[in-house]
């Protein structure tokens, strides 16, 4: 009887602590919360401020932004995740960036019937700020290329793809992997690429050139012309620009939209 | 630059500036050089529009000089004009702006309080007007201003992104807490938590199965959109794009936008919450938001009679004939193929889709 009255205790007594030590691991997070509550309603102090002073160097400033965000991501916070969030109201980046996305996502529709979803970052560019109208704030590429990057989670396939030191806007849910991303890239020197030049340049043989131009040719990126001299061209209307563009209006824009 | 005209005595790469009395350029590289015509020597101006390899220009028509002529950069020249280029931009407006001077000739009322002084001091070869400095220092003060500006712009963002670093560190350690705690923390504490990284723009690093489940807000925004996406859906025959709606949405805002990433986990607890639309994942990745009452696999019943009518369609006549989208109008063939009503023929002149004879036919 004795030792079982020992066994009982020990067990009861283990019982309390834990139930003890669960309870202070509660007060635990419920004190870090409160820290974090109190220290948040400070950063926003601090943000407010720093709004007050520099919120137009954000808005006119292309440099000040790539500034900003490169800083952000070096500690790990996203301002534009939300537009919820301290950075968004506060400093009016996140109106910002998600209008423009909306302004690319408008000029992707417009011109895919003509590019096939594949378009410049120049391109792009030139369309959006047509679209601005010269009253608006100055748009830079690295805006659109955040932007973009935001763009990605709503599945439409967005996508940035480099090529030859700029780089090609995705704008459908094609499937592209590496070889099409090489061709892209060897085509956009001169705006189309043949297939004896893929297997001396790639060295591949001439089944794999095909099939990934072939794949180009369906998702309308690529457009073929077998009366070229020679070989037959395929050629990336994305990259035509330089040769003919196209106006299109506000208007045409928003009307692309069903 | 200014050029007289075949011999190129070229003046490049400067700035032009015009006041009520005279046309001044200032060289940008050396900065001793600075020469100026007085407008009441100019008898008149045009315009020459650029051109492929030709910059806007304006040329200045000049009477002769005067025999009190000051020394310039030449004492003369066999040509009456000047030509002004304006290689990067401001032609347009500075054209604009002379012929108002022209026109107004204000010097004729103005005498100038200073004569233009040309110092050949001990220096050689310095030639400067006294007018010029006044113009010059604004310039100068315009430029240290804008940087000073700057600089302490991004002073206070330094600090500032030191106080968001401590941020992040503590938003890490709470999330460390939780991990180890396994479950021992309330939905509510959760919620809170949550709240908090979605003000700082930090990334959750607790991965819970109620991820997703979005904070208040996003609960909130749920609700709202279901509200605003009833009659749209309707309109489109029931279904939309996630892109769609993103630019619906925030087009109708005008102000305090949505971000994709709003979007996406608001639509996220659409089910969640027994709203009447959802959210729904193609294989493709294409996101769309349907009513609940739509049936995508209904639709395919019709699409699959459209299509026999037709003998075969792409996905873009089908969008066409039916008034939908050529995404979604993909993404209903594609369906239509997947439940073996409809097959394939994929060909360089595009992917077309018949009705499935090897099902209904043998």
């Amino acid at each position: 009887m004795h030792r079982r009255g020992v066994g009982a205790g020990a067990i009861a007594k283990r019982k309390l602590a834990e139930a003890k030590y669960k309870e202070r691991g509660t007060v635990l997070a419920e004190d870090q919360l409160a820290q974090m509550s109190k220290q948040l309603d400070m950063f926003k102090t601090n943000l407010e401020e720093f709004a007050s002073k520099h919120k137009q160097e954000i808005r006119k400033n292309p440099q000040f932004r790539v500034q900003f965000q490169d800083m952000c991501a070096t500690i790990g916070v996203d301002p534009l995740a939300s537009g919820k969030g301290f950075w968004s109201e506060m400093l009016g980046v996140g109106d910002f960036y998600y209008e423009l996305g909306v302004q690319i996502i408008e000029v992707c529709l417009a011109l895919k019937h003509r590019n096939g979803g594949l378009i410049t970052l120049e391109e792009l560019h030139q369309q959006v700020l047509k679209g601005r109208g010269k009253f608006a704030q100055d748009v830079s590429q690295d805006d659109l290329l955040r932007a973009i990057k935001k763009l990605k989670v709503l599945g439409s396939g967005f996508g940035i793809i480099p090529v030859g030191g700029t780089y090609l806007i995705q704008s459908v849910p094609a499937e592209l992997n590496m070889d099409h991303t090489v061709v892209l890239q060897l085509a956009e020197k001169k705006g189309y690429v043949t297939v004896s030049e893929i297997k001396s340049s790639l060295k591949w043989e001439m089944e794999r050139a095909k099939h990934v131009l072939e794949h180009l040719l369906k998702e309308g990126m690529a457009w073929l012309d077998t009366q070229a001299p020679g070989e037959s061209q395929y050629w990336l209307p994305a990259l035509f620009t330089e040769l003919y563009s196209q106006e299109i209006t506000p208007e045409e824009a928003k009307e692309a939209i069903p | 630059f200014i050029q007289l005209k075949r011999k190129f005595v070229k003046f490049d790469t400067g700035v032009l500036l015009l006041s009520t009395h005279r046309l001044i350029w200032r060289d940008l590289k050396n900065h001793e050089c600075c020469i100026a015509i007085p407008l009441s020597q100019i008898v008149f101006i045009e315009e020459q529009a650029a051109g492929i390899g030709k910059s806007a220009k304006i040329v200045v028509h000049l009477h002769p000089a005067p025999s009190n002529k000051e020394p310039g950069p030449f004492q003369s020249s066999k040509y009456s004009y000047i030509k002004l280029s304006f290689k990067e931009h401001g032609q347009i407006e500075f054209y604009r702006r002379l012929s108002e001077e022209m026109t107004q000739r204000r010097w004729e009322n103005m005498p100038v309080s200073q004569t233009i002084q040309i110092n050949r001091g001990p220096q050689a070869g310095r030639i400067r007007a006294v007018g010029i400095v006044g113009i010059e220092r604004k310039l100068e003060e315009k430029r240290k201003e804008t940087d000073k500006n700057i600089s302490e712009a991004f002073e206070d963002l330094s600090k500032l992104m030191e106080k968001a670093k401590e941020m992040v560190e503590l938003s890490k350690s709470i999330a460390n807490k939780i991990k180890e705690k396994q479950g021992d923390i309330t939905e509510d504490e959760t919620i809170r938590f949550k709240s908090y990284l979605l003000s700082m723009g930090i990334a959750n690093p607790v991965t819970r199965e109620t991820h997703g489940s979005g904070t208040h807000y996003h609960m909130q925004l749920a609700k709202q959109l279901a509200g605003i996406l009833q009659a749209p859906l309707e309109e489109r025959g029931g279904i939309m794009s996630l892109t769609e709606v993103y630019c619906l949405v925030n087009r109708a805002r005008g102000l305090e936008l949505l971000s994709p990433e709003d979007l996406v986990n608001a639509c996220k607890m659409l089910v969640a919450l027994k709203l009447p639309l959802r959210l729904r994942l193609f294989d493709s990745g294409v996101m769309v938001i349907e009513l609940q009452s739509h049936n995508e696999e209904e639709m395919v019943a019709s699409a699959l009679e459209t299509v026999s009518e037709k003998g075969s369609l792409t996905a873009e006549e089908f969008a066409k004939l039916v008034g939908m989208s050529v995404l979604l109008a993909k993404e209903r063939l594609l369906l239509a193929e997947k439940m073996g009503h409809l097959c394939r023929d994929d060909s360089v002149e595009g992917l077309r889709f018949y009705p499935n004879l090897f099902m209904t036919q043998s």
